[in-house]
């Protein structure tokens, strides 16, 4: 196998894994799992085992409803992989923080620290964040619009990346713009890598752009192959435009997992799972990622056309666009019913694209869509983490490795040159 | 003349040193002090050249050295209160309860710009508080309710029911001072109940404001402003190379206070941590001036008592959830 030829594989800790009923699912796991240290270190050991390229965190500063789900329990993140870095050697450390919710000194610092301590390891994950509550805990009568939050996270990104060289130079950076205006300089010794990675998240025309022009990896919504396969030329268009390579922005959809070793056992895994969990579950999902009250929907009939294209509307505030773009392509791709359509979701995703199988399966899968120049790698997301990561360590990290696609042990040390050890399927 | 408790501040300049010197942190780990300070420099003087933030380097170093607790200094001046309380309590969580907060108000790395001289004003969403003891005062008050506002003991992970947390016992803390917060945080109670939340006090005017209330479970204090205070007090007394002078110094400032600790400090240019370590804390031992801490919980390495977790909050932050089966 040659080192220019591997996919890039993340996971994406939803904390105990992406379905509610996580928590209930192994006896390992005590009611205090989402903030214990032990089970921390044990998915960053586990994951570092499997040679992954980053753990990812996901976050809001603002706490969920936990009456069902464990996964409302949120460390914050760049605390969190700092005690992880500690007990850990190569694993990519990605924080996901708001730049809407901080200064971008005071973030541009303490990520920085991260890297510093880890060795070159950090990365941030960019977003402009969509929860609510989050206005409320920050003095904030509104929740800043959509447009206004991009324009800010344009701006943010852009004094960050300025302080991040400050450290370096020693020079003072001084900036003046719409949302921030400072002069200052940064005091954190720069890192192995130089600054830590950026990860642009999200699907909007704005964030694409954003992340040709500086990001290292985009985590991206994708359901269908087609779409994918749209979006990662757009971007790394977007990039050979801003100047780069394509090769230096990393294209990594979201991907739900439940795993099985055989297909009937993993869709029962996946039921199980969705039942344990409260059955309002999925309509609240679909209400929040689409902005309407999804149970007024009926749900023997499809879809009301109303209902997508006003999902599709770029002006249309509430929930995530990538996803909900996602969602629209899926659900015009089979018109299925709303029963269905939720249904279905169980086993090949819904916003983020899902997958229910074999390790074998999934690993065709992969290269599938490696092969077609959709991806560059995927952010994996196992339904329940604690046992879905070893069968990503033990059966499906293996397989890769036998067909040439992953690495069999860390050829580097810094996050950046993790992703850039990786190979660019499509634009050769 | 009795023993006292000892801590040591090490500013961002010996968190770099610590972090790369194994060694060092190994001396820190096995050393009698009750805590560490890491990152005061922010709050208290003028900035050194280096640095790293505070409570991210806190906790790398306390995973790699686990019998040591840390004090973490913060200020709501470009860090707002809902992100320091969440970053403390997060800390405290994967140490195992041995973590807390030293309160100041100014940073001295903070750029310059308009509404940079304010508390939060340069995040760029809201004008801004004044840059001053009470501002301070108000954020310890918002971060000691949001640390109060997810009882550990509303997790329930009951499996029967499927229910994990009896979430109507989460509440708000809709807190309206220099800083409007609604809650709650994202993270129960932690092991030791909350964060220690210790007050950085430059001058008796900020000393009292800090006793205020019982808000401050501690002061830190200079030793030239050591006064008797009806909170817990730790005299933060400089070093120097004649040991005699400094157990005069120590014995002097803690009379004055009533201490109940002592932080020993230092300038990186003149002074090594390794010297601290090795010659000045065996002389103060010597001299029957240090009493080791005990406890693994940073509380209790303190010596302060439990805290009380109930408080005048807001109501339920979410409707009681009912049973899946």
């Amino acid at each position: 196998m040659t080192e220019e030829d591997h996919v890039v594989l993340g996971v994406n800790v939803l904390v105990l894994g992406y379905l509610p009923a996580a928590w209930q699912w192994d006896r390992r796991l005590a009611a205090n799992a989402p903030v214990d240290p032990a089970y921390w270190t044990h998915i960053a050991q586990t994951a570092e085992r499997a040679t992954l390229d980053a753990v990812f965190l996901a976050d809001a500063p603002a706490a969920g409803n936990p009456a069902y789900d464990a996964n409302a329990t949120r460390l914050e993140p760049t605390i969190n992989w700092a005690h992880v870095a500690a007990k850990t050697e190569h694993i990519g450390l990605i924080s996901t923080l708001s730049t809407t919710f901080n200064d971008p000194f005071e973030l541009a610092e303490r990520v920085l620290t991260l890297d510093y301590l880890s060795e070159g390891r950090a990365g941030w994950n960019i977003v402009t964040s969509r929860h609510e509550a989050a206005a409320g805990n920050f003095g904030l009568a509104d929740f800043p619009e959509r447009h206004d939050r991009y324009r800010r996270a344009d701006e943010f990104v852009d004094v960050v990346m300025g302080l991040w060289r400050s450290a370096a130079t020693g020079v003072p950076i001084e900036h003046s713009g719409e949302f921030f205006e400072l002069s200052g300089v940064l005091r954190v010794p720069p890192s192995p890598q130089g600054h830590p990675v950026l990860i642009q998240a999200g699907g909007s025309a704005a964030g694409r752009r954003l992340a040709g022009r500086v990001a290292d990896g985009v985590f991206s919504a994708e359901l269908t192959k087609e779409a994918a396969i749209e979006h990662y030329r757009e971007v790394k268009e977007l990039a050979v435009r801003a100047g780069r390579h394509p090769s230096e922005v990393k294209i990594l959809p979201g991907i739900l997992l439940s795993l099985g070793s055989t297909e009937e056992e993993a869709r029962r895994r996946s039921d199980m799972l969705h039942e344990l969990g409260p059955g309002a579950y999925s309509v609240q999902w679909l209400s929040g990622v689409l902005g309407i009250d999804a149970s007024r929907l009926e749900l023997d009939a499809p879809f009301p056309e109303d209902v997508l294209d006003r999902a599709l509307d770029p002006s249309f505030e509430n929930g995530s666009i990538g996803f909900r773009q996602s969602i629209v392509a899926r659900v015009r791709q089979t018109n299925p019913t709303v029963r269905e359509y939720l249904r279905e979701t169980r086993y090949v995703g819904s916003g983020h694209h899902g997958f229910t199988g074999t390790p074998e399966q999934l690993v065709d899968h992969i290269e599938d869509w490696f092969r077609s120049g959709a991806i560059d790698g995927f952010n994996l997301q196992p339904d329940v983490l604690i046992d879905g990561l070893e069968v990503i360590a033990d059966e499906v990290i293996p397989r890769l490795r036998r067909r040439g696609l992953f690495r069999h042990e860390y050829g580097t040390a810094t996050l950046r040159d993790h992703l850039r050890s990786a190979s660019v399927a499509a634009v050769k | 003349m009795g023993a006292h408790r000892f801590a040591v501040s090490l500013s961002g300049e010996e968190l770099i040193e610590v972090r790369n010197d194994p060694d060092l942190l190994e001396g820190l780990d096995g050393s009698p002090l009750a805590c560490l300070i890491a990152g005061a420099e922010r709050i208290r003087g003028t900035a050194p050249e280096r640095t790293l933030e505070p409570s991210v380097a806190a906790a790398l170093l306390a995973e790699r050295a686990p019998r040591t607790a840390w004090l973490v200094a913060g200020a709501p001046h470009f860090d707002h209160p809902y992100n320091l309380a969440r970053r403390i309590a997060s800390l405290d969580h994967l140490t195992a309860g041995r973590a807390g907060l030293l309160l100041g108000v100014r940073s001295r790395y903070a750029p310059h710009g308009p509404g940079r001289d304010t508390a939060w004003g340069g995040a760029g969403l809201t004008p801004g508080a004044p840059l001053d003891a009470a501002t301070g005062l108000d954020a310890a008050k918002a971060i000691a309710r949001l640390w109060r506002s997810w009882p550990a003991e509303a997790v329930l992970a009951d499996r029967a029911t499927g229910v994990y947390a009896a979430a109507d016992r989460i509440v708000r803390v809709d807190h309206h001072g220099a800083f409007a917060i609604e809650g709650p945080l994202t993270v129960p109670t932690t092991p030791q109940g909350v964060p220690v939340l210790a007050w950085w006090a430059a001058t008796p005017d900020d000393a009292a404001v800090g006793a205020q209330a019982g808000v401050a479970e501690m002061l830190v204090v200079p030793d030239q402003h050591a006064r008797r205070s009806g909170t817990p007090t730790w005299v933060e007394v400089e070093i120097c190379t004649d040991a005699a002078r400094l157990v005069r110094r120590i014995q002097a400032a803690t009379a004055e206070a009533d201490a109940s600790g002592v932080v020993l400090r230092w300038e990186s240019a003149t002074t090594k941590l390794r010297d601290v370590l090795e010659i000045t804390l065996p002389a103060l031992d010597r001299a029957g001036l240090v009493d080791v801490s005990r406890g693994g919980s940073l509380r209790e390495r303190l010596g302060l008592p439990d805290a009380e977790l109930a408080f005048a909050h807001a109501g339920a932050a979410f409707p009681a959830p009912q049973p899946l089966a």
